[in-house]
């Protein structure tokens, strides 16, 4: 019987490392005595593609499960605090258009759902302003923590924006440093399969052959074993997600103590969004288009024109992109992870969380023996095609409500383009809130409260006269308003500056405990 | 109010200090900042916690002397009453002020135990610094090397995670709950589960012995809990007799 000792990791970008550090903390804790070998094999000519700067609230248990100081991770990576998305000008192409999708739940939900109250009232506040406090946190650029709260806790929850080519290179230091993860620089020329089909090596032009019993492809948009190796068909979500093109730039801030944004800020452009992703040092500023409707010429001057006065650090950089994943992601012995699984336009950060969700899969279903991995395999498969169709759903949620009338924006809002299951949700929402009872798969990925904050930040139309509208008194509803507004005030006049935050984190550094 | 200036003869010759008035800026501070020196003898009087600066989130060590911001149970009808006084007591109203490079004796001139005719004068007749000066000159200079020592011991602590969190729910005999949040002590488990080496190095290094008085501290809890339950019931006894 063939047993899982080695585990070769091919690609050293943020899939790559947060891939080997998973599985090798994983096989320690499980094997002490004889864990797997984890070798990341990386090309010394390529380099990352490292745009991805924005995390979910999962990568705080993900970085202290791979045993890292939350201090040393934002000292080294440039990271800053992310309290979800503001979406500007995507409901209509006016300046005070937006909503925001925090990262905390409606205030009481489940067990009190004020979205059915707050539909059935008109309310001058907006929904996530009604029933969250983050989006004030976010209009004035607060802190979601104070600098004695321990590392990893929060006050109001958070995840991060980083800087990806400093979290590779701080990965890659962590994981062959402190996990054990040998490093190998070398390019991958050929793959040699044993008699079955498995791969059995890579011969590289450095290091010669590097064996190992299963190969985790994260060698980015290359996708170097799962497609030119074993060719697993590809598919294409460019009828449903049409950007095809990002332009990437760093900006300046205006002065060194300016305020840094404590949300991805998305602004609705005339062919697709324009991101932008405050940093303790710079902006991460980029446009995602759809060349079919804007050339990169004009795509270039509606970027400039969105960064105005503000100094360019580095000029707009494009990267081509392809809407889609792999039809099947786990084949044989190899399993692709990060790019080289998929790419969807980064409009809720779901890339990382992508590669984390799979590291944690294989991590902790890695198989004893080669003949028991063909039933994780199948079963990884199933998670991450649901997965992936979910949060194709969830992105188009975002276009399909849009009033813009730009013909970008009317073909993304197309009913025609919506999947079966995206079209039979929001047929069921016209009559009811999205409620925990529409995302009872232990794969989903974003939960009702998400789909609520879009829907009603986007003005989602439902049907008054027949919705199964609040059961909830007015008395309790107000009670849960003002308790609300209670923990928004206690929260603005308690939570320092994020700047100052970030800056406190520099000079004293937060503690474990 | 306070109003910094630096000490210096010329003008200050003639100045006082009431030593017995000198608690009364802590009045109203319910920790006290400890340096390990003196965790000894603060230990036989009051509980040694942990805690974290609000502005560094840091941990320091401090003598616990009420159960909520504003409470000091140990000055009582106006008198320091407990057998030790700590040195950030003792050094009242002195300070170590920055003056370009050098470090200077500074003071607040608004305390209360500054006097023009009572007390201890800061110097004597042929312009020197007066025995009282000199003692609140060491007590800064104890200071000073305390809060070095306070870091390593804390680092010491941090690095080896003996520290732990711990919280206190507390019912006085009025029946007012107090919780007490946000501190920490010695993680006795941890201590425990040490290899030899590590407790031979933080004996030798004079840590363990620091650690005890920390922990043996913990019996004045009971001692503050009964000290704030007098309090209240003279409080009491003074309402119904009135």
């Amino acid at each position: 019987m063939k047993t899982i000792d080695s585990i070769v990791v091919v690609g050293g970008g943020t899939a790559g490392w947060l891939t080997a550090g998973r599985l090798a903390v994983e096989q320690r804790q499980r094997r002490p005595d004889r864990p797997v070998r984890v070798t990341l094999v990386e090309s010394p000519n390529i380099p990352i593609v490292g745009v991805g700067e924005g995390t979910w609230p999962t990568m705080r248990a993900t970085l202290k499960r791979l045993g890292i100081s939350e201090t040393d991770f934002i000292r080294e990576c440039d990271a800053t605090f992310k309290q979800g998305a503001k979406f500007a000008k995507w409901s209509e192409n006016r300046d005070n258009d937006f909503y925001y999708h925090p990262l905390m739940i409606p205030q009481g939900f489940p067990t009190i759902d004020l979205a059915t109250h707050w539909l059935s009232n008109e309310r001058s506040d907006s929904f996530s302003n009604a029933v969250c406090f983050q989006e004030q946190l976010c209009e004035n650029s607060i802190a979601p923590k104070l600098i004695s709260t321990p590392e990893y806790s929060s006050v109001a929850n958070y995840a991060y924006h980083l800087d990806a080519g400093k979290f590779a290179q701080y990965l890659q230091k962590h994981c062959t440093e402190l996990l054990g993860v040998t490093h190998v620089l070398a390019d991958v020329e050929t793959v040699l399969n044993d008699d079955d089909g498995d791969i059995r090596a890579l011969v590289t032009a450095q290091a010669g052959q590097v064996e190992g019993d299963l190969f985790v492809d994260c060698s980015g948009f290359s996708a170097l074993l799962i497609a030119k190796h074993y060719d697993v068909p590809f598919n294409d979500c460019s009828s449903v997600l049409q950007i095809d093109r990002a332009l990437a730039s760093h900006v300046a801030y205006p002065e060194p103590d300016s305020p840094i944004p404590c949300h991805t800020i998305s602004t609705g452009q005339s062919a697709g969004w324009i991101w932008d992703i405050g940093l303790r040092h710079r902006r991460g500023v980029g446009y995602v288009y759809s060349s079919d409707y804007i050339s990169d010429d004009q795509a270039e001057r509606e970027l400039r024109n969105y960064i105005g006065e503000h100094e360019i650090i580095n000029q707009p950089r494009r990267i081509d992109i392809k809407s889609g994943h792999r039809e099947y992601f786990w084949h044989r012995n190899c399993v692709a992870v990060g790019l080289s699984a998929g790419f969807l336009e980064p409009l809720e950060a779901s890339a990382i969380v992508l590669v984390e969700l799979s590291a944690n899969m294989i991590a902790e279903q890695l198989p004893a023996t080669r003949s028991a991995m063909t039933i994780v395999a199948k079963r990884f498969n199933t998670t991450f095609q649901y997965r992936w169709q979910r949060i194709v759903d969830f992105l188009k949620l975002h276009y399909l409500l849009s009033k813009r009338d730009e013909p970008f924006w009317r073909s993304m809002s197309d009913p025609n383009s919506v999947s079966e299951s995206l079209a039979e949700q929001l047929e069921l929402w016209r009559y009811q809130v999205p409620c925990n009872h529409d995302f009872e798969s232990s794969n989903e990925v974003f939960p009702a409260a998400s789909y609520q904050y879009v829907l009603y930040g986007m003005g989602f139309d439902i049907d008054r006269q027949n919705h199964r509208l609040s059961m909830l008194s007015s008395a309790h509803a107000e009670q849960e308003y003002q308790r609300n507004a209670q923990i928004t005030q206690q929260a603005l006049s308690k939570l320092p500056s994020h700047r100052e935050l970030i800056n406190k984190i520099h000079d004293y550094g937060m503690q474990a405990i | 109010m306070s109003n910094i200036v630096s000490l210096n003869f010329d003008k200050h010759s003639h100045l006082r200090v009431q030593a017995s008035l000198r608690h009364r800026s802590a009045v109203n501070q319910h920790l006290m900042p400890l340096v390990p020196a003196e965790f000894g003898r603060a230990s036989t009087c009051f509980p040694i916690i942990v805690t974290k600066n609000a502005d560094t989130g840091e941990f320091t060590f401090s003598a616990m002397m009420g159960f909520q911001p504003g409470e000091n149970l140990f000055v009582r009808e106006g008198r320091w009453d407990a057998d030790y006084e700590p040195l950030q007591i003792q050094r009242q109203p002195f300070f170590v002020g920055d003056d370009h490079d050098s470090k200077v004796v500074c003071f607040d001139s608004e305390s209360l135990a500054l006097s023009a005719d009572d007390g201890e004068l800061l110097f004597n007749s042929k312009s020197q610094a007066s025995d009282y000066l000199q003692t609140v000159e060491q007590i800064l200079n104890q200071l000073m090397g305390g809060e070095i020592e306070s870091q390593k011991l804390v680092t010491q602590l941090v690095d080896l995670k003996l520290l732990t969190p711990f919280s206190l729910d507390i019912e006085f005999n009025d029946g007012t709950k107090q919780a007490v949040q946000g501190a920490y002590m010695i993680d006795e488990n941890r201590m425990a589960e040490l290899d030899d080496q590590a407790v031979l190095r933080l004996y030798r290094s004079g840590v363990i012995g620091l650690m005890h008085n920390v922990q043996n501290s913990m019996h004045q809890l009971p001692n503050l809990i009964a000290r704030k339950n007098r309090m209240l019931d003279t409080a009491k006894s003074w309402f119904e007799s009135a």
